[in-house]
């Protein structure tokens, strides 16, 4: 997903909430596990590498993986990123935060 | 309000398999009411026994077959999630198919919710199936059904 896209998802499938945005930018150390609570949030991969997994309640990033039919690229929930690499790696991401609404969603 | 049941069916067949699906909703609908899952067909490799002389004091509990999660576009976000578990109370009416593969419904919303989706007509689903069967040659098999009730706009 581009930032791009990603903006222009959020326009188009975040009704009337107001929210904040913030750009993230990991840096994940050799193998490194990270974990990342996100219950009332979203976030938005932006040209994740192939070698991390970030895995969530909602789905599952991981090109290696081939038990799932689909890779998700907006997490919820707990979310778990691992770095595949021996190498330092970097998972760039929209953090998604919403504010009260304006108007309740119909 | 007119009310109908959307059936989503598919087949889990691999050990730790994770299946991302979608449902579209017709243009007309109001609202979600309910919805209920189960499992039907289910074929598992059968377990041995720890010790087979004495199955009197095996206590096991129900299995979890997997989790699966539903949710909407926009600020919703995830309206439900939850585990799928074995041989549910059949006398609650916990499992759709409790003695034979039924491929309807039993009719009764088993999970209520009220949720009004006018312009995100999507639903979005992820079921990750949890059971594992021990031994190299050992193989799952079984059909998810998820029936979703609907209610439609008065025409």
């Amino acid at each position: 997903m581009t930032i791009a896209f990603a903006l222009e998802y959020l326009q188009r499938n975040m009704c009337d909430c107001e929210y904040s945005l913030r750009f993230r930018h990991l840096v994940l150390q050799p193998r490194e596990t990270r974990q990342l609570l996100a219950h009332n949030q979203s976030i938005l991969l932006i040209e994740p590498s192939c070698d991390v997994r970030v895995e969530s309640d909602t789905g599952i990033y991981d090109v290696s993986e081939d038990l799932t039919n689909e890779l998700q690229y907006e997490h919820n929930g707990d979310i778990q990123m691992i770095n595949y690499s021996i190498f330092l790696n970097h998972i760039r991401f929209i953090q998604v935060i919403p504010k009260n609404c304006k108007t309740p969603c119909q | 309000m007119k009310q109908e049941a959307i059936l989503e069916s598919f087949i889990i067949e691999r050990k730790g398999e994770m299946r991302q699906f979608q449902i579209l909703l017709p243009r007309d609908t109001n609202r979600i009411i309910g919805f209920e899952y189960g499992v039907s067909e289910k074929f598992e490799e059968p377990e041995v026994p720890v010790d087979p002389n004495d199955n009197a004091l095996l206590f096991l509990p129900n299995k979890v077959i997997g989790s699966i999660i539903l949710r909407t576009n926009g600020c919703e976000g995830i309206f439900y999630q939850s585990d799928l578990i074995e041989d549910m109370n059949i006398h609650f009416g916990e499992t759709i198919a409790p003695v034979a593969a039924m491929p309807w419904s039993h009719g009764r919303k088993r999970h209520e919710v009220e949720l009004s989706i006018k312009e995100n007509r999507i639903v979005h689903g992820f079921f990750k199936n949890y059971l594992a069967p021990v031994g190299f040659n050992s193989s799952i098999y079984y059909r998810l059904n998820l029936y979703l009730w609907i209610e439609k706009c008065e025409q």
